[in-house]
């Protein structure tokens, strides 16, 4: 009898959550497929399209219709958006943010190979809320210049319900602060540059020896086995370009020092962070290496030389770096300001669509992430934000800003935050 | 080798610039139209020209003698015979900003504004300092100040933050040529700032300072009371004297000798008034800042003690909307209001509000001041000015922001602030509306001289300054 009663009990559960599925299911598509129509779609990648109908499923873009016929109606399942008149452009790119958490500046030890922000994230905390609010989609979380290597940082979406969700990858990438923020400290040895330097090669040269003997160890596993070190871990995908290390590294001489100990001897996947004062002077020497310089937050400086305002991020592109983004380095610069960054640096001379695509697809490819982010294209993650005008003027403001297909900031529901 | 190279190339480069800075001012001197012999007339043919906030952007032509603005023609019109003219094709025209207050170009000026934090600075007392005896004309500043877009600055001294911080100056930038800091002076003192913190030490001190002003004011106007009353008594006096007979021919010795000494004494020196008192009289203009909402409690705690009352401009911080709505109320007292273009946030919450739009709706005056008050700061204004129009400011109230309401608060509306007939030849030109971020300043001109061109298409002398 109790045996019949509990697979009653047991069938009419799965019946119903039989029923339930396909209703669930239903419910679950049609939240997640959209069809943003109108305005003007710029791809950045593949120019701007005119009215055309944009089509997200799954959390990703489905594909752009250019020219829909008079009469189109969306898709069974999909739900329309009418943008009309307003801009649809792809979420932005932050490389350099703290916004996501807080205590990331551990300043016991110099160097910190260890150290990860990964366990600092607060989800929806009121400061991403705000990113979002500004078209910032995804944001590179790193731990802050106060010592020589600050640990490893996470590469996640500004929006999502808990960390899984706004996960992309860890490690995003190692920070390195090669000099400025990390001297503010006292202390012996790292208090000047000679120091720093040799705290950093130091580090990496430890690293650099137990990939090596990790990689000797996967070739020939008849090998004694290397002992795992936690601390050096994360340097084996550092040292196999899995992920950049973004450098906090700014003036002529900190960027030599940067393309000499960090490319040239080490040969690290170097991403270029700040480059301000007269860094842009070594712009044919970072280019021929390949390296990405995303400038910020200062964007211009006063040339004492020549008596001139000069705008960093022209400069930058001027000397051979077509791919030059901006930075805010959140909270210095309000993360949802990084469009300002880039308005800034076109007043200074960049073109408009470089400077857009600075902060979109070249900052994406930066973190070798330009398949997934940072241009409209089908197939690639839907992150996508309606603005109601061009987004380098300031005047105009972000109406709907969607991450992974996901709405995550709509005006029409809620307060303009900014 | 790598390091000798880069030497190299950087000592070459160094010596470009050398002689491009040998050879740049006299190519200049030779090549530029702008600067304007004296007595000579020049027309200024704009794309766009907008007048003063509020007026539609429209083609026309500015005429130019003496620094002045003699007229401004429609586009269609012919410049007079003889005149010469310069193009300024695809320029927006707007009149020179207006800073109403300032600490830039003070003596050791760093880059705290005249509002600045008031934690550090004691209730003190600079009622005498004005901002001119603080002018170093060998400061770089000066000859930076045109390449802002800005052409006038009400300068308040050096240490801005004492309880009465100082007279303001009015200057315009440089032309190059000054030898002595009252050349840049438009307005020696056009008015006197008050500075109010919060606590015991500034109520006190406030309460002593205006209370000992309006003191002096009732003893002065008793003094003259009883004077008059005293003369009234003496005429009464003198003629019932006349009434009676006279005794004799002659007439008293005391008075001629009485009369000489009058005359032999010195014109009695004009006293100099003191501001504070010329204030609460109406002579003066007032400018008084206090940020926070404690502070504006106290001050307004006592202000509302004294006989007697004045009205005066307010330099204040972004402020929540219940305390804004305090401040309409006294609009009577206030007669405009000074602003950073930034948002202020409901304490406690992450709700963000824009004050200006508050004021502008109650119909109050806004005059906005830079972020930063420094040269960057002042060449950032356009872009922290439309986040503001973002917010719900209106686009001629923010241009009105930084030109015609700063103008007129510091009592030069007629001369700077707008390009209207008889005012300074203060302009600058931008390469599209300045409200849109990526405008960028092209020229701008200070009593008709060029004092900055930017040349967008070569790019590689931005900001480049003419002298």
């Amino acid at each position: 009898m109790q045996m019949n009663r509990s697979w009653k009990a047991a069938i009419l559960l799965l019946a119903v959550s039989f029923l339930a599925r396909p209703i669930y299911c239903e419910d679950g598509a049609a939240a997640q497929r959209w069809a943003i129509r109108g305005g003007k779609i710029v791809t950045v990648t593949k120019g701007a399209v005119e009215g055309g109908v944009l089509l997200v499923s799954d959390g990703r873009i489905e594909k752009i219709i250019a020219a829909p016929a008079s009469d189109w109606k969306p898709p069974k399942g999909y739900q329309l958006i009418d943008a009309s008149g307003r801009w649809i452009v792809p979420g932005f790119v932050e490389l350099h943010s703290h916004i996501a958490g807080g205590d990331l500046n551990d300043m016991v030890y110099s160097v910190n190979p260890g150290f990860r922000t990964l366990d600092n994230i607060m989800p929806r905390n009121a400061l991403l809320k705000r990113a979002l609010a500004g078209g910032v989609t995804t944001a590179l979380f790193i731990p802050g210049s106060g010592t020589n290597m600050g640990g490893f940082g996470t590469l996640i979406k500004t929006a999502g319900k808990d960390l899984s969700e706004m996960l992309i990858r860890f490690p995003g990438a190692l920070k390195i602060a090669q000099g400025g923020n990390p001297e503010r400290r006292g202390g012996d040895l790292g208090y000047s540059r000679v120091g720093m330097n040799w705290l950093i090669r130091n580090a990496l040269k430890e690293g650099q020896l137990y990939t090596k003997a990790w990689d000797a160890w996967e070739a020939d596993k008849t090998k004694k086995k290397p002992v795992k070190n936690p601390r050096l871990e994360m340097f084996r995908g550092l040292f196999h370009k899995e992920y950049p290390v973004v450098v906090h590294t700014q003036g002529y001489h900190l960027i030599l020092s940067t393309l000499r100990i960090l490319h040239d001897e080490m040969g690290l996947w170097v991403v270029i962070d700040h480059g301000t004062f007269d860094g842009f002077e070594l712009a044919p020497e970072v280019a021929k290496r390949g390296i990405q310089v995303m400038n910020g937050p200062r964007e211009f400086r006063w040339d004492n030389r020549r008596g001139g305002f000069r705008g960093l991020a022209y400069e930058w592109y001027r000397g051979g770096i077509k791919t030059v983004g901006v930075n805010t380095d959140a909270p210095v610069v309000p993360a949802e300001e990084l469009v300002y960054q880039a308005a800034m640096a076109v007043r200074l001379g960049l073109k408009e669509d470089v400077a857009l695509a600075g902060i979109t697809i070249h900052a994406a490819r930066a973190l070798g992430m330009e398949k997934r982010i940072g241009s409209l294209e089908a197939g690639k993650d839907a992150d996508i934000v309606i603005w109601t005008g061009d987004p380098l003027d300031p005047r105009q403001s972000v109406v709907l800003t969607m991450v992974n297909g996901k709405i995550a900031y709509d005006t029409s529901k809620e307060p303009q935050r900014f | 080798m790598r390091l000798k190279m880069y030497q190299d190339q950087d000592n070459r480069e160094r010596g470009r610039a050398r002689i491009v800075r040998l050879l740049l001012p006299a190519l200049l001197a030779f090549l530029s139209p702008a600067v304007a012999a004296d007595g000579e007339v020049v027309a200024y043919r704009a794309g766009k020209i907008i007048r003063s906030a509020g007026e539609a952007a429209a083609a026309g032509i500015l005429i130019v003698r003496d620094g002045k603005i003699e007229d401004v023609l429609a586009a269609g019109a012919k410049p007079p015979e003889g005149v010469k003219v310069v193009e300024l094709p695809g320029a927006v025209v707007l009149p020179g900003l207006v800073n109403p207050l300032s600490g830039i170009s003070q003596v050791n000026f760093t880059s705290g504004p005249g509002r600045a934090s008031q934690s550090n600075s004691s209730p003190s007392d600079g009622r005498k300092a004005v901002g001119l005896s603080s002018l170093n004309l060998k400061h770089e500043v000066y000859r930076r100040l045109g390449r802002t877009g800005y052409t006038t600055f009400a300068v308040v001294p050096n240490d801005t933050r004492g309880l009465i911080a100082g007279q303001a100056s009015v200057i315009r930038p440089a032309l190059g040529k000054e030898k002595e800091p009252g050349e840049l002076v438009l307005e020696k003192s056009a008015y006197l700032l008050l500075g109010f913190s919060s606590g015991k030490a500034w109520y006190d001190a406030g309460l002593r300072y205006l209370k000992k002003a309006v003191d002096d004011i009732l003893k002065e106007k008793a003094a003259k009371k009883k004077a008059e009353e005293d003369a009234r008594k003496k005429a009464e006096e003198a003629k019932k004297k006349a009434s009676q007979p006279s005794t004799g021919e002659k007439k008293p010795a005391p008075a001629p000798p009485a009369a000489k000494p009058a005359a032999a004494k010195p014109p009695a020196k004009p006293k100099i008034p003191d501001p504070l008192v010329q204030l609460f009289k109406g002579e003066k203009k007032a400018f008084v800042r206090v940020t926070s909402p404690a502070a504006l409690a106290h001050f307004f705690a006592f202000f509302d003690k004294l006989p007697i009352k004045f009205q005066f401009v307010l330099v204040t911080g972004p402020q929540p909307p219940e305390i804004v709505e305090m401040l309409i109320e006294r609009k009577k007292q206030i007669t405009a209001v000074i602003l950073e273009p930034r948002m202020g946030r409901i304490p406690e919450t992450s709700i963000y509000v824009n004050t200006a739009r508050l004021f502008l709706r109650s119909g109050m005056p806004v005059a906005f001041v830079p972020l930063r008050d420094t040269i960057d700061g002042h060449r950032e204004i356009f872009f922290q000015l439309a986040a503001m129009v973002k917010s719900g400011v209106l686009p001629h109230e923010a241009l009105a922001g930084v030109t015609s309401v700063p103008a007129d608060i510091v009592g030069l509306g007629a001369k700077v602030g707008s390009l209207k007939k008889g005012g300074l030849a203060n302009f600058a030109c931008y390469d599209r509306d300045p409200l849109s971020g990526t405008a960028r300043l092209l020229s701008v001109y200070v009593e008709g001289r060029k004092v900055f061109e930017d040349d967008p298409s070569t790019g590689k002398l931005s900001g480049e300054a003419i002298r």
